[in-house]
């Protein structure tokens, strides 16, 4: 087994966000149509979507989405600039801090409103 | 100290695998290929690895040790921090025997680059000068030994066999940014491919393993930006 630096991890955690960001959206085009169904179908859609699991499953949601945009931003700045390939440990902490905060402060509002 | 060696081992002709553990008596200082040395001398003849100048040089001994590649001939036993050693071969070639790998496809790799200077006048009359400046640009990349430790470090590569890899870019790299070399176009048409530079994801695995400190990824984006710019 070769050795997971921090870089290989976030490639990898990349590559996995990636894929289940696109799933999201399949499921989320099939709910859609779902919903449009009617009033009643909406309803029904809605109240599967207040389960714990779903609920869950939208902070989750939030995690992949900030850190596989904040992880492309610092992928893009490393191709794109001289600077960022000097600084990309520092790149590196920024991306995961950032992308643990908007996780954990948008993930609790989330979990608060009703 | 007392350190514990477990060597890959793979029969040529049948392919069969397994570990073989060896435990020694070692100095600190001792570098990872004097203990290979030492347990091919007195313990078992028949393990068969690369090594030639045994300094950093020549680039034979690149090999995987505890989970990244390296030079064993560069490697002290006191940086690999426990008195466990795991040698194992190059990933993404293959393996003929123990810990000698195929080179084959990474030097045709190289080949696909035209790895050497071409001049841009066909009789150059006088000497081509060179500012410290045009110099420092591809300083860095000069130092390559082609030990084959990046490439065989990249995901991209163990996914693609294909793929061109680090090391054919840092050859790139170093004659397409020579003020006196005129052979962009041919190397820029192999880089600019499907396997080439755009398969690299910045892992940065290469840039931890090469033994030579060369800033490969740095060295990468410099390509990506250069030949966007030419477009
Ligand atoms: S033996 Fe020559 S580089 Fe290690």
């Amino acid at each position: 087994m070769y050795r997971v630096s921090v870089e290989m991890l976030s490639w990898l955690l990349h590559k996995i966000t990636g894929f289940s960001i696109i799933g999201f959206l399949i499921f989320h085009i099939w709910g859609m149509a779902q919903m449009s169904q009617g009033p009643d179908a909406f309803n029904r859609v809605i109240e599967t979507y207040k389960t714990p699991l779903f609920r869950v499953g939208e902070v989750l949601l939030l995690a992949a989405i900030a850190f596989h945009g904040l992880n492309g931003m610092r992928l893009i700045l490393g191709e794109f600039t001289h600077w960022a390939m000097q600084k990309h440990k520092l790149l590196l902490i920024i991306t995961y801090a950032l992308a643990f905060v908007v996780a954990v402060v948008g993930g609790y509002l989330m979990w608060v409103a009703e | 100290m007392q350190v514990t060696v477990e060597i890959y081992r793979q029969d040529a002709e049948t392919g069969a695998s397994r570990f073989d553990t060896f435990i020694r008596e070692v100095d600190p200082k001792d570098r990872v290929l004097d203990v290979m040395m030492e347990i091919k001398d007195q313990d078992d003849g028949s393990i068969a690895f690369r090594k030639s100048c045994g300094h950093g040089v020549c680039g034979s001994d690149a090999m995987m040790i505890n989970g990244i590649n390296r030079l064993a001939c560069q490697t002290l036993i006191q940086d690999l921090k426990g008195s466990l050693i795991r040698i194992e071969p190059l990933k993404g070639l293959k393996v003929l025997r123990d810990l000698i790998v195929d080179m084959d496809p990474f030097l045709a790799s190289l080949q696909k680059v035209t790895p050497y200077f071409i001049p841009k006048t066909t009789a150059p009359v006088r000497e081509q000068k060179q500012s410290i400046a045009e110099r420092q640009i591809f300083d860095d990349t000069t130092k390559c030994i082609m030990c084959g430790a990046c490439t065989s470090s990249c995901p991209s590569y163990w996914s693609n066999g294909e793929y061109l890899g680090p090391a054919t870019f840092v050859k790139a790299h170093r004659f397409i940014f020579d003020s006196r070399d005129g052979g962009d176009a041919e190397r820029i048409e192999a880089l600019d491919d499907r396997d080439g530079l755009w398969r690299c994801h910045s892992i940065f695995n290469c840039t931890d393993a090469c033994p030579r400190d060369i800033k490969i990824t740095q060295a990468i984006s410099e390509l990506k930006r250069y030949i966007v710019a030419r477009r």
